[in-house]
């Protein structure tokens, strides 16, 4: 990696630029490929909407947990149990406030709880899929990268069991 | 609302398996028990339910879930044995096991392969309906992880070609197979529900991610709030003359054996 000042920025820099254009591929492969209007059923507005902010509360509501969970006499976390417990509720009533005006995922029984349910499940399967998207590339690299070998470090094989040398300089002390 | 089965079999144990993990990894030994219990209980909650796996929604989450296990297990145990048969100064496994490992691991995603061409999960001859969600949103992560991974790789690498092969091929593969299963479909399932399936994913994943970051600078944004008004600390009383007294003794203590060493 190029050490000088600046390079860091553009290295990410370039892998952010490769992952939205990996992204924009895929985007442009679903539209090029729609033959009889199914990007068009599927309101994918909706679906983003809805996966949003379901996952916003699930994740204030996980944090919230994690909060509790690692209370101990000394930490100060009211504001942080209170701040995430409130964020959640917050997320919830926004959510169900979009639900009664009719923001509803197509082909889904319109009911509050059917809504969510359908949300979570499908957001359960996205992050299955998204922890074996990582465990296949991160497993395989790491396995890859720890195959290489290293030639012996030279300093190792000299020997140090020869004082002769240093009692001279002790005597002179 | 849902079933009180339901609730109290999938949704419970759902809820609380965070706070069980969170517990588990508390310093406290009490809460460390009540985080085991907690998950054992998350875990066996679901077995112990007669489920209606093709009526509802959550059955079919889990039955997913077991048809997944076998490969996945087989990939992270292939993964484990190329990893510590190599030459790793930690734990090695004998010289043989590398090979083995990364044979465990093609054949846990040859194993996904058969189960998306050949004999996808069905309950009762009916696909299950998260299974093209499931491997839509798995191929898309595939090019975007195997593509970011490639090209990480290549710029903070050093001499890494090979590893960078492999993240491409992975990336390109996937991408391949996704544009195939939009086009072609496979035996059981028509290209519409694919493209269906795909776009839907799309949508969700990117609600995903965008819903998870905002939640995450939220609680740093509450933290540092919280921070920001905390109060300057008061300052700590002088010690007492007893606690001088055994700040002498220990101070001592320990100055009279350091003298000692170095006589």
């Amino acid at each position: 990696m190029n050490t000088r000042d600046g390079d860091a920025k553009r290295d990410w820099q370039t892998l952010a630029l490769v992952v939205l254009t990996l992204i924009l591929c895929i985007f442009v492969a679903n539209i090029h490929l729609e033959v009889r209007g199914e990007v068009a059923d599927i309101d994918i507005g909706m679906r983003f909407f809805h996966s949003a902010i379901v996952s916003f509360m699930l994740t204030t509501g996980l944090l919230f947990m994690f909060t509790l969970a690692f209370a101990h006499r000394q930490a100060r976390i009211t504001e942080q149990a209170l701040g995430m417990f409130l964020t959640t509720v917050v997320a919830v009533l926004v959510y169900g406030w979009a639900i009664d005006a009719g923001m509803l995922l197509p082909g889904v029984v319109g009911d509050v709880w059917s809504q969510f349910s359908t949300t979570v499940l499908r957001l359960l399967v996205a992050e299955c899929a998204g922890l074996l998207a990582l465990g296949i590339c991160f497993g395989l690299l790491l396995a890859l990268v720890s195959g290489r070998r290293h030639a012996d470090d030279p300093l190792l094989e000299l020997s140090s069991e020869d004082f002769s040398a240093a009692d001279g300089d002790d005597s002179a002390e | 609302m849902p079933e009180t089965t339901l609730l109290v079999h999938f949704w419970l144990p759902l809820a609380l398996f965070p706070l069980g993990v969170a517990l588990m990894l508390a310093r406290d030994s009490r809460r460390k028990w009540v985080g085991r219990v907690l998950l054992l209980g998350c875990l066996l909650a679901p077995l112990l339910n007669d489920w209606d796996i093709a009526s509802t929604g959550e059955g079919q989450i889990l039955h997913l879930g077991l048809m997944l296990l076998g490969p996945t297990l087989m990939c992270a145990v292939g993964c484990l044995l190329a990893l510590f048969g190599g030459p790793t100064p930690f734990a090695p496994l004998p010289e043989g096991v590398r090979q083995g490992g990364f044979l465990l691991l093609a054949g846990g995603i040859a194993w996904f392969g058969w189960l998306l061409f050949v004999d996808r999960p069905d309950i009762s001859g009916t696909a299950n309906p998260f299974w093209l969600h499931l491997i839509t949103s798995l191929l898309t992560l595939l090019v975007v992880i195997g593509g970011f991974a490639a090209a990480f790789t290549i710029m903070m690498g050093d001499r890494r070609w090979r590893e960078a092969l492999a993240m491409g091929g992975i990336a390109i593969t996937s991408f391949i197979l996704l544009i195939f299963l939009l086009a072609q479909g496979t035996e059981q399932d028509d290209p519409v529900f694919w493209r269906s399936a795909s776009w839907g994913a799309l949508g969700d994943l990117l609600g995903l991610l965008v819903g998870g970051v905002g939640a995450l600078l939220t609680f740093v944004l509450v933290v540092w709030i919280g921070e920001r008004n905390m109060p300057v600390p008061e300052p700590v009383a002088p010690l007492s003359e007893s606690e001088q007294a055994r700040a002498r003794e220990i101070l001592a203590e320990h100055a009279g054996d350091s003298g000692g060493e170095q006589e």
